[in-house]
């Protein structure tokens, strides 16, 4: 169902190096920059990037007939958290969330009851991570990098599921957007954990499989990695800062963060 | 009773009909509910530029756009894929509901007015060739001095700014909640047709007007400010 070594519908070959990944997807006068000193703190978004929302295709195949209803619902409650930071108003992403599957169930005709909405909450604090994910972040820990999450939803130190996958003592932190009331990409966000951190901006890299994500970190100042996986692919328009690392795992993501650390 | 005077349309899906694009779609990836994503990620990725301080035209933004999602399924496509695209864009023709919706609120004295994430000249072209363009007094657009995309505050206060309108005289009539958001945080109100695929999300500020198509909404806004 979810195979994270599939881009689209082609297999994608192990050998190929991220770098070369990079390259091919941008247009000339537009090549990825190269990281040319490791980063100090890895930030990594959760929901998708670490962890497979697909696993909630169940409840949505459930209410609407349609497992695939999953991406439209996030993709709906990303658009609406956008839309709450341009306009100065903040609803907590769970909440916001709430509201965006009650919308969709008003614009299929599908009544959306409180225990609807309470199973979609226990399905996203109970996400497996994906296959790639436990090992990459291990072998980062141990090359020395100093790991952080940073999620439009709350943290969830000591429960959720970043701790029910045993990976939770790997992050030196967890923040969320909710302690600055705007959510990503706003500049606040990434600020907060550049401060907490005690690092400049140019000392992160956020590393996600959203672009939208990545823009505003890159137009922060930090460097950004994008996991590629299924269905993701970056969006380049002239002028616009690509990540400088662009692969269709985590592992090879990480691979060559561990390079650099060895540069 | 309010006090609404300028009644504000956004145009893309609320006065032209975005199916005209499905098309394009079908033929590229055999796969009609890609126009669907394609459209709501043109809106993510305008949102999340503006929140970076990006400024990209929007339809360059929704060329990238569906070479990303072309990039993602593995599918090539062409610049002359493109084009037409734009072409489509450029040409949608209103609802059947819009140009008698239009005459009704003008002729109960509404100013009517249009803000659009287009450029000024995609727009002119959109609504030119839907034959309502003569229905409004002057088309605004993001691109020509706000510089951000909707629902960014700046693209509501162009408005207001060029008109010398207090925000309570104003209205904006779209089919996106996104854009109500972004007039009921100007101080406007707003009118939401719920178009396909559209509607209210409970747990933002609610339009004060809400109907199925711009009839509707044109009663409800005439009820409400009869002059």
């Amino acid at each position: 169902m979810h195979d994270p070594y599939l881009i689209g519908r082609r297999p994608v070959l192990a050998g190929i190096g991220a770098v070369a990944l990079a390259t091919a997807f941008l247009p000339r006068g537009a090549r990825a920059q190269a990281l040319d000193r490791p980063p100090s703190v890895l930030v990594f978004d959760v929901a998708e990037s670490l962890l497979d929302l697909q696993a909630l295709r169940p409840l949505f195949q459930r209410l609407f007939g349609n497992g695939a209803m999953v991406d439209e619902w996030f993709g709906q409650t990303i658009l609406y958290s956008e839309t709450e930071t341009l306009t100065s108003t903040f609803t907590p992403f769970g909440q916001l969330g709430g509201g965006v599957l009650r919308m969709l169930g008003r614009i299929h005709g599908i009544p959306i009851t409180e225990t609807d909405i309470r199973e979609l909450g226990v399905g996203l604090a109970a996400l497996p991570p994906h296959p790639d994910v436990p090992d990459s972040l291990r072998r980062l820990k141990g090359a020395g990098y100093r790991l952080v999450t940073l999620t439009d939803s709350p943290a969830t130190p000591g429960r959720g599921p970043l701790q029910a996958a045993g990976l939770s003592d790997l992050l030196e932190q967890q923040f969320t957007a909710e302690s600055v009331r705007r959510y990503k990409p706003a500049r606040e966000t990434y600020q907060m954990v550049a401060q907490a951190m005690g690092a400049k901006l140019s000392d992160l890299c956020m590393i996600a499989s959203h672009p939208w994500d990545l823009i505003g970190a890159r137009a922060a100042g930090c460097s950004a990695a994008l996991i590629r996986r299924t269905g993701v692919a970056p969006l380049i328009l002239p002028g616009l800062k690509q990540p400088q690392i662009i692969a269709p795992t985590l592992t090879e993501i990480a691979e060559q963060l561990i390079q650099l650390k060895h540069a | 009773m309010s006090n609404v005077r300028n009644i504000v349309f956004d145009c893309n899906e609320t006065l032209l009909d975005l199916a005209t694009v499905t098309p394009v779609f079908q033929r590229l990836f055999n796969d009609p509910g890609a126009m669907r994503l394609w459209f709501q990620e043109l809106i993510t990725y305008s949102q999340a530029l503006t929140i970076a301080d990006v400024y990209i035209p929007f339809t360059d933004i929704g060329g990238a756009v569906l070479d990303k999602i072309a990039a993602a399924r593995g599918v090539d496509i062409t610049p002359a894929d493109r084009g037409e695209l734009t072409d489509r864009f450029a040409t949608m023709p209103p609802y059947p509901d819009v140009p008698e919706g239009l005459k009704r609120l003008k002729a109960a004295g509404f100013r009517l007015f249009t803000l659009t994430d287009n450029t000024a000249a995609i727009s002119g072209r959109q609504l030119t060739h839907g034959g309502i363009v003569d229905c409004f007094e002057r088309r605004f657009s993001v691109d020509d001095t706000a510089k951000r995309h909707k629902p960014a505050p700046e693209a509501y206060a162009e408005v207001t700014q060029a008109l010398g309108a207090p925000p309570s005289e104003m209205c904006l009539v779209a089919c996106h909640t996104w854009d109500t958001m972004g007039a009921h945080a100007a101080g406007w109100q707003a009118g939401l047709i719920k178009r396909v695929n559209n509607d209210v999300l409970d747990t933002a500020a609610q339009p004060q007007y809400v109907g199925k198509d711009l009839n509707a909404i044109a009663d409800q806004i005439i009820a409400q400010n009869g002059r």
